[in-house]
């Protein structure tokens, strides 16, 4: 018997979700906090990396990747690459302290230098200021919260490459308010999505994506495809 | 078909038509509850000295890291395509603190790490029940639009988080203990909600006032004689 050649018609699928990117967001700020104030000497001691590393790698790393996965769902560019990127971070850099916990290898105190660590900054630092560049594009929030975390990693990785501790501190609060505005992202994102207009400023200026309008609160950015009356995933 | 045709079929000149597709899912928001509702009654019920010594958590953490952490991390990447920006945001943050607490006992039974006592002071926990307080007020502020039992279900919770935070950062036992119910009451409410929400769905009809704005009851699109997906259910 021939085959018979059935040749589809292409269609494009656009599918809602809700915006991964707060959790993901969250997760990046809540790890970032308790790091860089444990940096600064505002609480804990050298052991205590131990028993706050764990939720570090769950929260800032399994959580903030999975987010990262979905962005891509979201189709964007900047927090898909960005949230996998700093997910994998917080992961690996719980390995690194279980690995340290279990004294399967000897972490080197803050004023000691530990360049095989502090490398790893350069890329992050890298990807995130060109993610800052890009976020030109979106919001001013997004570009703070970039451009604090992205030039944060370039004083980090100088202070472990050479063990000086005044140039950790300047990067663990330019983390800090990098963290800061990654809730205040996560938020303005959640907010929006929630109440279907806007409660926190969005940040606009004249070049950027969405109108002037999206500094008001109250004004309705979105207008999202669904029955009210249907099950979740048919309405928002 | 000539492979020109082919081509003009698959690679068209101007872009091919969209559409948007809805997929109705089953609410993930009952899982959720469900999931962080059990870690928050068997964590906070020791929190607050009502069962177990220090060490007790040895024997309990892996069904908190499991069901609420796992459980509850489920429920968040679900509620994405649910729409639901608060579930998918409150679950995965909570479902991050149990994983990370559960593999905090891990480390413990193993004898790697040292876990303080309660009435001590504990810091590392301190900070994260700090954050968390901070995440919950957030969600339980989206909460509001949805109706007022999510909203009172995370701000109990927020203010459970803090008051913990506080308890863990000064070492104070009857705030710890204050903490341990304050949970332990944010779980009821959590309960109520996803109990509601799931007879609600499976009757068909109100049972329970799930407290949410609007509850006007869904009518589920399906084809009754399909599979499940087309239909409702198995």
């Amino acid at each position: 018997m021939a085959a018979t050649t059935y040749a589809p018609e292409p269609r494009i699928r656009l599918q809602p979700i809700a915006p991964p990117a707060s959790l993901g967001l969250w997760g990046f700020f809540a790890s970032t906090m308790v790091v860089s104030t444990w940096i600064l000497h505002w609480w804990g001691d050298t052991r205590s990396p131990t028993t706050f590393f764990e939720i570090c790698a769950t929260f800032g790393g399994l959580v903030q990747f999975a987010a990262g996965l979905w962005s891509f769902r979201a189709r964007d560019y900047v927090a898909s690459a960005l949230l996998t990127m700093w997910g994998t971070y917080w992961m690996s850099w719980g390995v690194l302290q279980a690995l340290g916990a279990a004294n399967v290898l000897t972490i080197p105190p803050l004023d000691r230098p530990q360049q095989a660590f502090a490398v790893w900054f350069i890329p992050l630092g890298l990807f995130t200021c060109w993610g800052a560049l890009a976020a030109l594009r979106e919001n001013v929030p997004l570009v703070l919260l970039l451009g604090c975390v992205g030039s944060g990693c370039g004083f980090v990785c100088a202070g472990f490459w050479t063990g000086n501790v005044s140039l950790t501190d300047v990067g663990a609060w330019l983390f800090i308010f990098g963290a800061g505005w990654a809730w205040y992202v996560g938020a303005m994102i959640m907010l929006e999505s929630a109440w279907g207009r806007v409660i926190l400023p969005l940040g606009v200026l004249p070049w950027m994506k969405l109108p002037l309008a999206a500094n008001r609160p109250g004004t309705v950015l979105s207008h999202p495809v669904g029955y009210e009356l249907g099950q979740p995933g048919v309405r928002r | 078909m000539s492979s020109s045709a082919l081509r003009e079929r698959f690679a068209p000149a101007a872009a091919p038509p969209a559409r948007i597709d809805l997929q109705p899912v089953a609410d993930p928001t009952v899982l959720g509850s469900f999931a962080l509702a059990s870690g928050l009654i068997v964590f906070g019920l020791w929190f607050a000295g009502a069962f177990g010594a220090a060490g007790a958590p040895k024997t309990f953490f892996p069904f908190v890291l499991l069901f609420s952490g796992v459980g509850q991390l489920s429920a968040a990447l679900w509620a994405y395509r649910a729409r639901d920006a608060v579930a998918a945001s409150l679950h995965g943050s909570w479902a991050a603190f149990w994983l990370g607490w559960g593999v905090l006992w891990i480390l413990a039974v193993a004898g790697t790490v040292a876990v303080p006592p309660p009435g001590d002071a504990f810091p590392s926990l301190g900070m994260w029940l700090m954050y968390m307080a901070v995440i919950t007020w957030t969600t339980a502020a989206a909460a509001l639009a949805q109706g007022i039992g999510p909203f009172f279900a995370q701000g109990i919770l927020g203010a459970g988080a803090l008051i913990a935070a506080i308890a863990l950062d000064s070492g104070t036992l009857y705030l710890r203990h204050a903490a341990g119910w304050v949970f332990v009451a944010a779980a009821a409410v959590l309960f109520y909600s996803g109990a509601a929400t799931m007879l609600d769905n499976a009757a068909g009809k109100h049972l329970l006032p799930v407290l949410r704005w609007g509850e006007e009851q869904p009518e589920p699109i399906q084809v009754e004689s399909g599979d499940p997906g087309v239909k409702v259910g198995q």
